[in-house]
């Protein structure tokens, strides 16, 4: 008996040491830690069902996948045959199969959640896996409630073959379908998510989310290294390394997981009712109206360090923002920022060129001017937006976009075309606010809205003064007269019909009182989407069209006096 | 074996603060505890892993010692006294300590790769040897099964028996989905047979790449909650 005793006892090991800093951790605590290493941030990787527990409402997940189990289709053996594989991983993992699916609640809104079991064949996908995944999806396309999908995977099943392969093709055009009709497909990437399953319905989703340190990829890094015979750089295929080069929205400790989930399915769900009252005037469209300042003055205060940026306007103007990151290409752009916003009850989508205040923020940023990825960011954003039927607002603040080599190699005239021409077609309602600087082509990119507007103190040209003033004035010094000469101020775009109207600012400009000037933006964003609201899409993109149609066309463009000429 | 109430009453105090991550007032407790109660071996593991966590590593080795002497093969006590040695480089008796749990613990991959490991750095290459001989049974995941056969050419290599390394790694090029396994087979082929045309890479490339495939198969297995 004393022999029993002292067996199960010495079995009860309590405390786990963390691979990644080696401090033993009390099992109790790690759990109440959400799996993650206190000391040092380690995340753990979770059984499946654990998981579930961290993400979901109490109680609410009702479990699916029941009857689902793998097929031994090949009647496969390697060292073991495949059947025997399979008893094995499910005695070990007590699941059925790599991967469970069912219904379940977040904050009381429902949602499809299917979750991948690494510990069951290294998560491998087979003909069960992808049965499971296009389930759920098929039944989040029939009650049109978001998808979450949990990966953890080494990639395909070999010991499935062609059909497991086959599972890539089959869970990807489920996904295609909740894309068609609109519903929301949130991807979490977990530890590690590789191969045919990161190259299928892992990576195919609206948001893709992943925790810390998670290695993702296609290829492992050990058959890259073995092709292309150099060593790889540190972190590389880590989340963090995924998000810079702009293929992941955003990297969440695990202890956020539940607070993200909810505030995009909040944001995602909202029935698009009524928009709040803003408590400023509304914008100027009479020219007269406007204060007279030198267009030199204006460009001044336009570059001004302390004007209110598009971070902070949209942390004045919306009831809440979720900020998506990268391009799904190439890279994450931080000189143009995006996420879904809330205004009163109507979801947007938000996208802006985004400076600093200070030298180490303005250079993160680029100053302001964007490459390419940030522009296919924005229109991966603005497919957002016409998926979800979310109208867009752009905040432009740039000095034009990045004249760079790589800019160039990368497709800087194309990306900025192709995001003119999204924008034209977009059946969405679209506000535009220049800001600060609108500089020529890098700005259009995020201007070619239903209501274009701007601020007081911001200006909106083909090319800057100084670059102006060199090449046709030959002469640096003579900014000021091509800015007046440009005509780029807020009284002469509204008689040119460029700008819609204008937001006045406070005396001094924005910077000298940041939320009388947001104040002022949210009224005008009100009332722009006020017109536009109910306005049916055929119509909204037929006076887009016209409204870009009508500049330079003769009879229809209004023409300037010469300066020094009564206007 | 189960003590008064007052006893356990203080136990499940600690294990709360501990949960909770109440560090000082947990280890505050575990000493009422054990005043009570001496011989409760896993109540001065508890102990002893405090003690660790703020440095005073001679006391933390006392408790583990101590439920040792209450319950010899204690998992828990093992194991940390396996790596408390790990640390002081005292490898042989960090080694010892392995041992012990991987054998009360045949299932536990991620500690016989510890002991592994240290056998490994002690040069104990028949230890290291049926260790890894061990895992490839008890580690079922199919690929992982790679991560074994590096173990055993890594021993092979230090024995520079260059054709049992070549048999190793043709059969582990066969279940390397990762291709971790192509330089090790072309340097062991340059041993065997002479220089190829293809350039080989060095000793010291290989034993980096058999290490690295070692932490990430202990990665793998340590770094899942159960």
């Amino acid at each position: 008996m004393a022999e029993a005793v002292a067996a199960t006892r010495t079995e009860e090991v309590q405390w786990t040491k963390c691979p990644s800093c080696d401090a033993f951790v009390y099992h109790k605590r790690l759990r109440r830690n959400l799996g993650v290493c206190p000391e040092c941030n380690y995340h753990f990787r979770l059984p499946v069902r654990q998981r579930l527990e961290q993400l979901l409402d109490e109680g609410s997940f009702e479990e699916l996948s029941g009857d689902l189990e793998p097929l031994d289709v090949l009647g496969f053996a390697d060292s073991k045959p495949y059947s025997r594989r399979i008893e094995d991983a499910q005695r070990k993992t007590g699941n059925p199969e790599g991967v469970i699916y069912g219904t379940a609640t977040v904050e009381g809104r429902p949602l499809v959640v299917a979750a991948m079991d690494f510990a069951f064949i290294g998560g491998s996908m087979g003909s069960a896996v992808g049965e499971a995944i296009t389930r759920a999806a098929e039944l989040a396309l029939e009650r049109r409630d978001p998808l979450l999908v949990i990966t953890a995977s080494g990639g395909a099943r070999m010991q499935e073959g062609c059909v497991s392969l086959m599972q890539m093709a089959k869970t990807s055009q489920a996904f295609a379908r909740l894309h068609e009709e609109g519903v929301l497909v949130m991807n979490l990437l977990t530890d590690p998510t590789y191969g045919g399953v990161s190259a299928s319905f892992a990576t195919l989703g609206d948001v893709l989310i992943a925790e810390p340190q998670s290695y993702i990829g296609f290829a492992g890094p050990k058959v890259i290294e073995q092709t292309i015979r150099q060593q790889l750089p540190d972190g590389f295929q880590t989340a963090e390394f995924l998000l810079d080069h702009g293929m992941l929205d955003l990297v969440e400790p695990r202890e956020n997981l539940p607070g993200v989930l909810r505030k995009l399915v909040e944001l995602h769900g909202l029935d698009g009712g009524g928009i709040p009252d803003a408590e400023a005037a509304g914008p100027v469209a009479d020219p007269d109206a406007l204060p007279d300042r030198t267009a030199w003055d204006t460009v001044q205060l336009a570059r001004n360090l302390e004007r209110p940026n598009t971070l902070e306007y949209v942390g004045y103007v919306f009831d809440d923002f979720q900020e998506l990151y990268g391009d799904r290409l190439f890279d994450e752009d931080a000189a143009i920022i995006g996420g879904v916003g809330r205004l009163g009850d109507l979801a947007v989508v938000v996208i802006g060129h985004h400076k600093g205040h200070t030298t180490s923020e303005m250079m993160e940023r680029n100053f302001g001017m964007p490459n390419p990825e940030g522009y296919r960011k924005g229109m991966r954003l603005m497919r957002h937006a016409a998926k979800f039927g979310m109208p867009v607002i752009t905040f432009v603040d740039t000095p034009g976009a990045y004249p760079g080599l790589g800019a160039e190699e990368r497709g800087q005239s194309i990306a900025i075309a192709e995001s003119i021409m999204l924008m034209s077609r977009l059946p969405v309602p679209i506000v535009t606010l220049v800001t600060g600087e609108g500089g020529s082509g890098g700005a259009l990119a995020l201007a070619v809205g239903d209501r274009v507007l701007m601020m007081e103190n911001s200006y909106y040209s083909v090319i800057s003064p100084e670059g102006c003033s060199t090449i046709l004035f030959k002469d640096a010094a003579q900014a000021p007269r091509a800015a007046e000469a440009l005509r780029l101020t807020g009284r002469d775009l509204l008689r040119l019909g460029i700008m819609d109207a204008v937001v006045p600012e406070p005396e001094g400009g924005a910077h000298t009182d940041p939320p009388a000037a947001a104040e002022a933006v949210k009224a005008a964003i009100v009332a722009s989407l006020r017109d536009l609201l109910g306005v049916p899409t055929d119509q909204l993109l037929e006076q887009r069209y016209d409204r870009f149609r009508k500049f330079g066309t003769p009879g229809r463009q209004p023409t300037l006096p010469p300066l020094g000429e009564n206007e | 074996m189960s003590g008064t109430a007052s006893e356990q009453q203080v136990l499940e105090e600690a294990r709360a603060l501990l949960e909770e991550g109440e560090v000082d007032r947990a280890r505050d407790a575990f000493r009422r505890a054990i005043e009570l109660r001496p011989d409760d071996a896993s109540a001065l593991v508890d102990l002893g892993h405090l003690e660790l966590a703020a440095g005073r590593k001679d006391e933390a080795v006392g408790y583990f010692e101590q439920a040792l002497e209450q319950e010899p093969a204690n998992a828990a006590a093992l194991l940390a006294l396996t790596e408390v040695r790990r640390r002081e480089s005292r490898f042989d008796d960090a080694l010892t300590a392995a041992l012990r749990v991987a054998e009360s613990r045949p299932d536990d991959v991620a500690t016989a790769l510890d002991a592994a490991d240290l056998a490994l750095e002690l040069g104990r290459l028949d230890e290291a040897e049926a260790i890894f001989r061990r895992v490839r049974t008890a580690d079922d995941e199919s690929e992982h099964e790679v991560y074994a056969y590096h173990g055993l050419i890594e021993i092979e290599l230090r024995r520079e028996r260059w054709r049992r390394a070549l048999d190793l790694a043709v059969d582990a090029t066969r279940v390397d989905r990762l291709g971790a396994t192509t330089d090790v087979l072309a340097f062991v082929v340059t041993q065997v047979f002479g220089a190829t045309d293809r350039p080989a890479p060095t000793r010291d490339d290989v034993e980096r790449l058999l290490a690295v495939s070692r932490t990430e198969h202990r990665r793998l297995h340590a770094g899942t909650l159960g």
